[in-house]
């Protein structure tokens, strides 16, 4: 009787270490699996690319005059110069990333649709009846326009254009940062 | 004179030996003989030997499963021969496409071929599986078939996704900016998704250089190995043929 | 050939003749529910399919040539800027809704969905005078595809606004100017 139950102890120790080893073993594979899965994402994770530096030299401040709005559509950037300074506008549209165009009018197609175009909430100005027109960007993918200050007022956009850190670099011209984005009441005075 | 005709007969005996050992059993003039040739022949076993009639009926199958994969095959040989014209970098895919269009014989109806092949297969796979679903086929113990087929449309979309940044021209470099950024909206891996689908921030050389890897190894790979297993799950499971 | 499959195949053509001489006026019956071969007959239907496909190929591949624009310009969006057709309900919806549902939860729905529909429809019968509740919600997806497709192929024009006049895909000029 104690011969058999030893026995059978033994036994049972026996299988508890055996599906021990199991379980450890395929817990081992799976995690070494994770690892190895992890490892072949971080592989085809760039860590550099040799795209277009986000940093670069625009011309002299002096350039641009007051009120005016120059679009450098090569580096995707819209330097606006305002009676109290510059800002730099990243020209992608926040809805999926295509380039908005800059036109002299973009809201009284609107206005004459009778659609109802919110102030903009930084210069307070409005498209009315009177004065229907008003200068900003329209996209060409899916129709989202912004005002002339990249504030999103019409389409899909959720949000306005990102700001963009801009400053007078020691040879006098302007440095534009497109990688550093700032807050809207950001303004370079010169 | 019996030297030469001995010869003859030994050289008839040995082209009639290379004949036998490819077709091994003659024309298929009988059902016997064309059952043991479908029996035998590595291709044709990817049918069933004996079928019902109603089960190959045209205007039950419309052929458009035969005809998704016969696309396939079309797009995988046009593929092949526009890969010898074109490199994947944003210096060179343009005007390989220009080349393939005006300077390559025949390059600008194989480069139609295999646009308009791939239309063609996203028109058949959907139709095909309107079929499908039109005769409750996807029913017991069809499930699983049905689920590896969502899996292949979702596969040709992708393959015709990627294939579209390839020609480097301006709908191209759009529609992957715009498809990309959608990824970017998924919830926590968004960014990190888009950034691994493009290698980088913009739609740029690495963009291109993954587009063109996955639209010419993966994707197929991946394509191929399902419809293997779809194929191999129709003579599992049964033609569904015959309401 | 491997022996056993010749002597299986021997076997069973003996049963056969067998079965034919026992009842040597059997005829085919030619009716749906008979089994034929499916090499010659099947196969040579998809080979008539696939010859069929490959002309139609080759007559479109020569009269219609496939769209190459300018090289591509980060700098300049076309517009409109359309995805290709079968895209072209997404983009709709994408114009519509925000990206999180009509670009990523929208498309992962459907593809859940349309796994899971075998194990949705509960309905055993395949008749489809049985299963009008399934062909009917098909029937609306259907119309739903197809009327988003054809609202983004032909009635968006620029910016992507509605346009009744048939803006057939990416338009090089913008009120005969090119833009």
């Amino acid at each position: 009787m104690s011969a058999s139950f030893k026995r059978l102890m033994e036994d049972s120790r026996e299988m508890s270490r055996r599906s021990f080893l199991a379980i450890a073993g395929w817990v081992g594979f799976t995690a070494a699996s994770a690892i190895a899965l992890y490892q072949s994402l971080k592989f085809v994770y760039p860590n550099a690319t040799y795209e277009d530096p986000p940093a670069f030299k625009a011309d002299a401040p002096g350039t641009y005059g007051v009120g005016s709005t120059t679009v450098l559509i090569d580096k995707r950037v819209v330097i606006n110069h305002d009676p109290n300074g510059f800002y730099a506008i990243s020209l992608i549209c926040t809805h999926l990333g295509c380039t908005p165009r800059y036109f002299q009018d973009v809201t009284s197609d609107l206005v004459d649709a009778g659609t109802s175009i919110s102030k903009d909430p930084d210069t307070g100005q409005q498209a009315t009846k009177a004065s229907p027109a008003l200068p900003g960007f329209k996209c060409p993918c899916h129709g989202s326009r912004y005002f002339r200050d990249a504030i999103n007022f019409f389409g899909p956009a959720p949000r306005p254009m990102d700001r963009v850190h801009l400053e007078v670099a020691p040879d006098g011209k302007l440095l534009i940062d497109r990688s550093v984005i700032v807050d809207r009441a950001f303004r370079l005075k010169v | 004179m019996t030297v030469i005709r001995a010869a003859l007969d030994e050289m008839f005996a040995v082209i009639g030996q290379m004949v036998g050992s490819v077709f091994r059993h003659g024309l298929p003039l009988t059902d016997k003989i064309a059952a043991r040739t479908a029996l035998t022949n590595f291709f044709l076993h990817i049918h069933p030997v004996r079928v019902r009639r109603s089960w190959i009926r045209m205007s039950y199958t419309l052929c458009l499963g035969g005809l998704s994969f016969f696309l396939f095959i079309v797009l995988t040989v046009t593929g092949l021969f526009l890969m010898f014209y074109y490199v994947p970098s944003t210096s060179h895919a343009y005007q390989d496409m220009r080349d393939l269009q005006f300077v390559v014989t025949f390059g600008g109806v194989i480069r139609n071929m295999h646009r308009w092949a791939a239309h063609a297969m996203v028109i058949t796979v959907w139709l095909h599986m309107a079929r499908v679903f039109l005769t409750g086929s996807y029913k017991k113990p069809r499930e699983f078939n049905w689920g590896v087929g969502t899996l292949l449309l979702l596969i040709t979309l992708l393959l015709s996704f990627t294939g579209y940044l390839l020609p480097w021209d301006q709908l191209s470099i759009w529609a992957v900016t715009v498809g990309t950024n959608m990824a970017k909206y998924a919830p926590i891996a968004g960014p990190y998704t888009r950034y691994l689908l493009i290698g980088g921030r913009v739609v740029g050389d690495n963009a291109l250089l993954r587009f063109y890897v996955l639209h010419v190894v993966g994707l197929p790979l991946a394509a191929f190995l399902l419809m293997v297993v779809h194929f191999w799950r129709v003579r599992k499971d049964g033609f569904s043929g015959g309401l | 050939m491997a022996t056993e499959t010749r002597d299986r195949i021997a076997a069973r053509d003996r049963v056969e003749q067998r079965r034919r001489q026992e009842a040597p006026s059997t005829v085919r019956d030619d009716s749906e529910d008979e089994m034929v071969v499916s090499f010659p007959e099947f196969v040579f239907k998809e080979f008539i399919a696939a010859v069929a496909m490959t002309v139609f190929l080759i007559l479109v591949s020569i009269w219609l040539q496939a769209p190459l624009l300018g090289k591509a310009n980060p700098g300049m969006t076309p517009n409109p800027s359309k995805a290709p057709w079968y895209f072209l309900g997404l983009q709709e919806l994408l114009s519509r809704f925000p990206p999180l549902m009509a670009g990523v939860a929208f498309p992962t729905f459907v593809i859940v969905l349309m796994i899971l529909v075998p194990f949705l429809d509960r309905n055993p019968s395949r008749r489809p005078s049985e299963r009008k509740v399934a062909i009917i919600l098909f029937a609306l997806y259907t119309a739903i595809v197809v009327a988003l497709v054809i609202i983004g192929t032909f009635f968006r024009g620029h910016e992507f606004v509605w346009d009744w006049g048939w803006v057939l895909g990416n338009p090089q000029t913008c009120g005969g100017k090119p833009c």
